[in-house]
């Protein structure tokens, strides 16, 4: 059985067509890639698969739970998580901070609790304080834990929503373009950030323009035009087929 | 019963009409600078206490209603000059509490400069009700209509006709591509602030006549013409005149029926009831966020 | 001690200035409005600074509260304590059923939901003179004992509003370092992400509107029996406008820059006696300038300024 199974997943914004019926599966433990040209709908399809958008048919079924029924944070306890193309890093806050509320669910620590402290809560906050440093070593960013989010540069930025997704511990996470905006080195560092995190047990759904990077680091892709699955396979299928080259050279 | 129905939708729409005015005025404003003016009740509280003053002074009536909205549009600009202009980028929570300042301080000038007093004005024309059945209507209720009605198309023809209102609506569109094409971004939300001044204004000068005025008299007015604006959907022009008329009706049958004590209740249950059932208004739409 | 290192700061400022001006007008009388605004000021900071939810009727809460013990206690003679419980359920009723719907709203709509929450409940004061006395208001409330200790000189209703307003700013600190506290100022940042990594952004916005309503109607209790009488007046929108400008003016976010606004904007009518009439436009001015030229906050600002120096310093 696949991880995530979607099937008819449609999504219209009043007359046009975003997504148009699309069917796929993703098995456990792949780097599964999505792309196609600009405006082919991929950002569309993360917006579906995390119900920050309601799809107008169809079902996206992740271990056996209809996520279109479920609210994004239920998505999130499910283990399905994801970062942004245009990046939500909580600007407010410390980078430690940003990365400590990617551990919203592993502490559980409620309003009451918090706003009398008891025992409890500073035993979790130590223990969250440590989860988090974790998953920023993971990305690399220890050293940068107690710097102000909006004094990061956007590379850094674009880690560090890795690392908040990943404290979350997820089984399935959803990458949109994370090397987009990225110079060569940091494309090449975030490439192997990608295998280690899929090393490290976790499903990898990814968007990316960055073809190199995409055919080195996925096991299947899947490429969308004007809403529409045009081809999927393996990254050297994918490459050959016409229709693919077809759409992408502009015919 | 039924004349006084009617009594109660006649004074309905003439409050309406200010609130459909007032909540105008805040769409212009919004919908070339996505800032919600909360002063927008002190323009219409500063064009009916300068005429009453100009008047006063001894001014021949029409030249004093004149050089009252003059003042106020004058008011406007300033507004937009030193208070909005300066704090560009803010977030929508700091022009919220922007313009709450201005009102505030508005309202504190007027304070100092005519007082706490009640004031009024006398109406345009003589006094000599209409009767319709048991319900009478004043010439002055006629005019605020008419007035409302011209106010109303004049902005229409504006927004809908001419170059000026057209590149306003571009700039609630995309403020960088307007300014890309050579609209003076700047000019334009000057000018909106001096229309929706104008607005209110000549919302001031119809109804003082029927209502009276003082210095605090535009708080009420800016918040129902608030919930007149977000009634009708922010952002809709129209929808607004529809939500202030409605909202003017509703309160007075209100006010008639259930108790007068509870009238700007009435407006604020109204609005509440809107916004949690049809959070984009009446005739809005509901939009979702863009990630 | 870094964490709560202002809080003692503040403790120790307040014990020493009581025993030093035990006789003070402005030490006792006008230290009771300071406290007051200040529980007010840090519990709509939670709400509107960390949570990044506006609210224009905050004084609707104090209000329920200062009502509900008024009522209780004067009519029917109930302990002032139990007033006050009831107080907090009727607040805490009331705010939870509101926040759902409310605080789905955003923005302009937001702004006019909770000010006209505000307004309704400020005119059912006015207008339900059959149990608040309409608008002349309540009087005749009878006083408070703590511990077989009567609270009956101004000095002692200074140290039961001092420690009261100090038990606010340690609950504001303990919930803004803290699993919910981050889960606020997520939704501030980011309500997507926030979502996207679990935190059930509704329930979590709707708690900390109750938190606040909470705060604001304990004080509200307080106050009434300070007072000795309450009136409509005291609960109007322009007082959730003033509790709004103490938390702007002192820095969104910042729980000690909300203490800040609300110390100066309740010392502010004392200095402005002189001219009273000027009073209003003076507090329009402060609000639009702080909002134009600093719209970090005095207080927020400032202290930034001074840790930059201080770091500066160590750096050369």
């Amino acid at each position: 059985m696949a991880l995530l199974s979607v099937r008819g997943l449609e999504k219209h914004f009043g007359g046009v067509t975003a997504i148009a019926g699309l069917d796929f599966d993703v098995e456990q433990g792949a780097i599964f890639s999505i792309i196609g040209p600009n405006g082919a709908g991929k950002t569309t399809l993360f917006n579906l698969l995390t119900s920050i958008y309601t799809p107008s048919a169809g079902t996206v079924i992740f271990d056996g739970h209809d996520l279109t029924r479920l609210k994004p944070f239920q998505i999130a306890a499910l283990g399905v998580t994801r970062t942004f193309q245009n990046l939500q890093v909580f600007l407010n806050m410390t980078v430690l901070e940003n990365v400590m509320v990617g551990c919203h669910l592993r502490s559980r620590c409620g309003m009451i609790e918090a706003a009398f402290r008891l025992p409890s809560v500073i035993r979790e906050e130590k223990k969250v304080r440590g989860m988090a440093l974790e998953a920023l070593e993971f990305c690399g960013m220890a050293d940068m834990a107690e710097r102000a989010a909006d004094t990061l540069p956007y590379g850094m930025l674009k880690k560090l929503e890795i690392a908040r997704a990943l404290a979350a511990r997820p089984r399935m996470l959803l990458m949109d373009e994370p090397a987009a905006g990225l110079n060569d080195t940091e494309t090449v560092n975030m490439s192997s950030l990608i295998r280690e995190i899929s090393a490290s047990g976790v499903t990898v759904l990814l968007v990316e323009h960055n073809m190199g990077l995409v055919m080195k680091v996925s096991h299947r892709v899947l490429v969308l035009n004007y809403g529409e699955l045009l081809s999927q396979g393996t990254p050297q299928e994918v490459q050959c087929d016409p229709k693919v080259i077809t759409a992408y050279l502009g015919q | 019963m039924f004349d006084q129905l009617l009594q109660f939708i006649i004074s309905g729409i003439t409050v309406g009409s200010v609130y459909a005015l007032v909540g105008l005025g805040f769409t212009i404003i919004y919908n070339a600078s996505d800032v919600v003016n909360f002063a927008q009740g002190e323009f219409v509280m500063i064009g009916a206490m300068s005429a009453i003053f100009l008047y006063g002074a001894g001014i021949p009536y029409p030249l004093a209603l004149a050089a009252a909205v003059a003042i106020t549009v004058v008011v406007g600009l300033m507004l937009e000059k030193f208070a909005v202009e300066p704090a560009k980028n803010a977030s929508v929570v700091t022009t919220i509490i922007i313009t709450i300042g201005a009102s505030i301080f508005l309202r504190g000038a007027a304070l100092l400069v005519w007082g706490k007093d009640i004031y009024g004005l006398p109406p345009f024309t003589k006094d000599v009700p209409i009767s319709i059945g048991s319900a009478t209507l004043l010439p002055q209720n006629i005019y605020v209509m008419l007035g409302t009605a011209v106010a109303v198309l004049l902005v229409r023809y504006f927004f809908d006709r001419t170059m000026t209102g057209k590149a306003i609506m571009a700039c609630s569109c995309n403020r960088r591509a307007a300014s890309l094409v050579g609209i003076n971004v700047n000019r334009m939300l000057l000018i909106a602030y001096g229309v929706s001044a104008l607005l209110g204004a000549v919302a001031g000068i119809l109804v003082t006549p029927i209502t009276y005025t003082s210095y605090d008299a535009g708080v009420m007015l800016g918040l129902k013409g608030f919930c007149a604006a977000i009634l009708g959907g922010m952002g809709n022009s129209m929808g607004a005149v529809a939500g202030g008329l409605l909202l003017g009706i509703i309160e007075s049958l209100g006010a008639g029926i259930i108790s007068s004590g509870y009238k700007d209740a009435i407006a604020f249950v109204v609005i509440l009831g809107v916004l949690f059932f049809r959070p984009g208004g009446l005739l809005g739409r509901a939009d979702s966020e863009r990630v | 001690m870094r964490r709560l290192g202002g809080l003692y700061i503040l403790a120790f400022l307040f014990v020493i200035t009581g025993l030093m001006f035990p006789d003070s007008y402005y030490v006792t009388v006008v230290g009771v409005t300071i406290f007051t605004n200040a529980v007010l000021a840090v519990s709509l900071n939670l709400l509107m600074g960390y949570a990044g939810q506006i609210s224009l009727g905050h004084a609707a809460f104090f209000g329920l509260g200062a009502y509900s013990s008024a009522i209780l206690t004067s009519r029917y003679g109930v302990n002032p304590w139990l007033a006050m419980l009831a107080g907090l359920a009727l607040s805490g009723t009331v705010s939870w059923v509101l926040a759902r719907p409310i605080l789905k709203l955003k923005g302009h709509y937001l702004a006019m939901a909770t000010l006209g929450m505000g307004i309704i409940i400020h005119i059912f004061f006015v207008q339900a003179d059959w149990l608040t006395g309409g608008p002349d208001g309540l009087s005749g409330i009878p006083g408070i004992t703590v511990f077989g200790w009567p609270v009956n000189t101004d000095l002692r209703w200074y140290w039961v509003f001092g420690v009261l307003m100090l038990f606010c700013i340690w609950v504001s600190l303990n919930i803004v370092d803290s699993r919910p506290g981050r889960a606020l100022a997520a939704v501030h940042g980011s309500e997507v992400a926030a979502q996207m990594t679990g935190v059930d952004t509704a329930s979590v916005k709707a708690q900390i509107f109750v938190v606040s309503a909470l705060l604001a109607s304990v004080a509200g209790s307080l106050f009434a029996h300070q007072q000795a009488f309450v009136s409509p007046e005291s609960f109007s929108f322009f007082f959730s406008i003033e509790l709004v400008t103490m938390v702007v003016l002192g820095g969104l976010a910042s729980t000690f820059g909300a203490v800040f606004g609300a110390v100066l904007l309740s010392l502010l009518p004392e200095f402005l006696l002189v001219f009273e009439d000027f009073e209003v436009l003076i507090y329009g001015a402060i609000l639009m300038a702080i909002m134009i030229f600093l719209p970090d906050g005095l207080f927020v600002t400032t202290s930034r300024l001074i840790t930059e120096r201080l770091r500066g310093g160590e750096a050369s």
